[in-house]
């Protein structure tokens, strides 16, 4: 029968192109970024990063249709740069912002994991075998602000809740 | 770990979880920092694009239950199975393979018969049988009883192969690994994204949520700030026992990493010569 496949909806065809580039005719440094099989968790995640930008001066994003699973960008910037620089910019910031997210979700696991001990009653082997070491949380909080109403300030450092901010 | 280069949201600082509870069911943690955008990013992925493995194709040998056998499929096909090794394992649309392989699949029989004299047979998730001992069925401990599935009366027989898939959510929601994904954000309504039906007092009539007390309550004459965002959210985020609470996140950031580059890798893949110099269709 006709009926597409039930992963049509987020697996893109063969040979497809996952984006597709138009730059607007009448607007000047506008351009529309047709995106195969995302939805809004993509587009509005781009759609917000872009708008921190100041060369940004329009950002918008759509889902034409609920039985197509594309998503739709219009962007438009200033003119000392181009749309696809910015969506370039956005998506590696976003990269950079859901890696250091991973990362801290880690280290809050390595600390939950200690306090959580007793209570689930599990060895610390079996706790951590889901492949994600048990995180030195010294080397890296002197790397970064010491959020002072999360963690206990790890045994050994000497930040004490201090903000130890060099890098940022 | 390289310090934090991005785009600084909300004020400047950098985001944060905190992680408030941690059970082998459930994990409760505070984002900060970040956008609504990300934070409604995360929660879609936790409940719709975490791979996990479920019956996926039913073949009957033999039903001769009261129940129809696609309502059994239907009933195999919830039952959570142990996704811990998901990643493990393929999408059996990107295997080799025709159909089903040890690559991509996992075989599960069932065959119980009802020889009870005067009560009837509970066939739950204990009698299924997998041919892979790193994807069963989920126990919580000897003495869980199981799921049921169908009750047999004296000489009614099930004799089924399982053939369990791993997939997504998005396509079928057996694959989701989450019962439920709370997710709350200014608990007192400060940035006046809810508009409250009241009938005398909003303060009795709405009680404030748990989260509240982790939030910063207004002041008695604080002015409504209508440049304020959201910017601290509240994650309840509970497994139905097929992967631990804290992998169901772990995955959904390692899926949104994933998503963002295959995105990136479309744009770069997109070549200036390459971009389409046709006018656009209408918006």
């Amino acid at each position: 029968m006709n009926a597409p496949d039930r992963y049509d909806l987020f697996y893109l065809p063969e040979g497809a192109k996952k984006m597709t580039i138009t730059p607007d005719p009448k607007v000047e440094n506008g351009a529309t970024f047709d995106i195969l099989r995302e939805d809004h968790t993509m587009g509005n995640l781009i759609r917000s990063k872009l708008l921190e930008e100041s060369q940004v001066t329009f950002a918008g994003y759509k889902v034409p249709h609920p039985l197509e699973h594309n998503v739709v960008l219009k962007v438009q910037t200033t003119l000392d740069t181009k749309p696809e620089m910015m969506v370039a910019k956005a998506l590696n910031d976003l990269i950079t912002e859901v890696s250091y997210l991973k990362q801290k979700f880690v280290e809050e696991l390595g600390r939950a994991r200690a306090l959580v001990i007793p209570r689930e009653q599990k060895p610390m082997e079996e706790q951590s075998q889901i492949g994600i070491p048990p995180t030195t949380t010294t080397t890296i909080t002197t790397t970064r602000e010491n959020n002072t109403h999360t963690n206990p300030p790890p045994a050994g450092s000497n930040t004490g809740g201090v903000a130890v901010d060099m890098d940022f | 770990m390289e310090p934090y280069t991005g785009t600084i949201n909300s004020g400047g600082a950098k985001p944060e979880i905190k992680i408030d509870e941690l059970t082998s069911e459930r994990v409760k943690f505070i984002l900060t920092n970040t956008d609504l955008s990300m934070a409604n990013a995360l929660r879609r992925i936790m409940i719709a694009e975490v791979a996990t493995i479920a019956i996926d194709m039913v073949e009957f040998e033999l039903n001769t239950s009261v129940l129809a056998d696609e309502f059994i499929a239907h009933r195999l096909g919830l039952i959570p199975l142990d996704s811990t090794e998901a990643e493990k394992i393929k999408y059996s649309r990107e295997c080799s393979c025709q159909g089903a392989c040890k690559e991509c699949s996992v075989e599960l029989n069932l065959h119980v018969k009802c020889t009870e004299e005067d009560t009837t047979k509970d066939v739950t998730s204990r009698d299924l049988v997998s041919n892979d001992p790193r994807v069963t069925p989920i126990q919580d401990g000897l003495k869980d009883p199981g799921i049921l599935i169908a009750k047999l009366r004296k000489g009614q027989e099930i004799k089924v192969k399982c053939i369990a898939k791993k997939g997504v959510a998005k396509e079928h929601a057996k694959w989701s690994p989450c019962a439920a994904v709370a997710f709350e954000y200014d608990p007192f309504n400060k940035l006046r994204h809810a508009h409250y039906w009241i009938e005398d007092d909003e303060k009795k009539e709405w009680p404030a949520s748990k989260n509240a007390e982790k939030d910063f309550p207004p002041g008695d004459d604080e002015v409504f700030d209508f440049t304020a965002k959201p910017n601290r959210f509240y994650f309840e985020v509970e497994t139905i026992g097929s992967m631990k609470p804290e992998d169901i996140v772990m995955n959904a950031f390692k899926k949104l990493l994933e998503k963002i580059s295959s995105v990136q890798m479309g744009l770069t893949t997109n070549d200036v010569n390459a971009i389409n110099r046709e006018p656009p269709r209408e918006f």
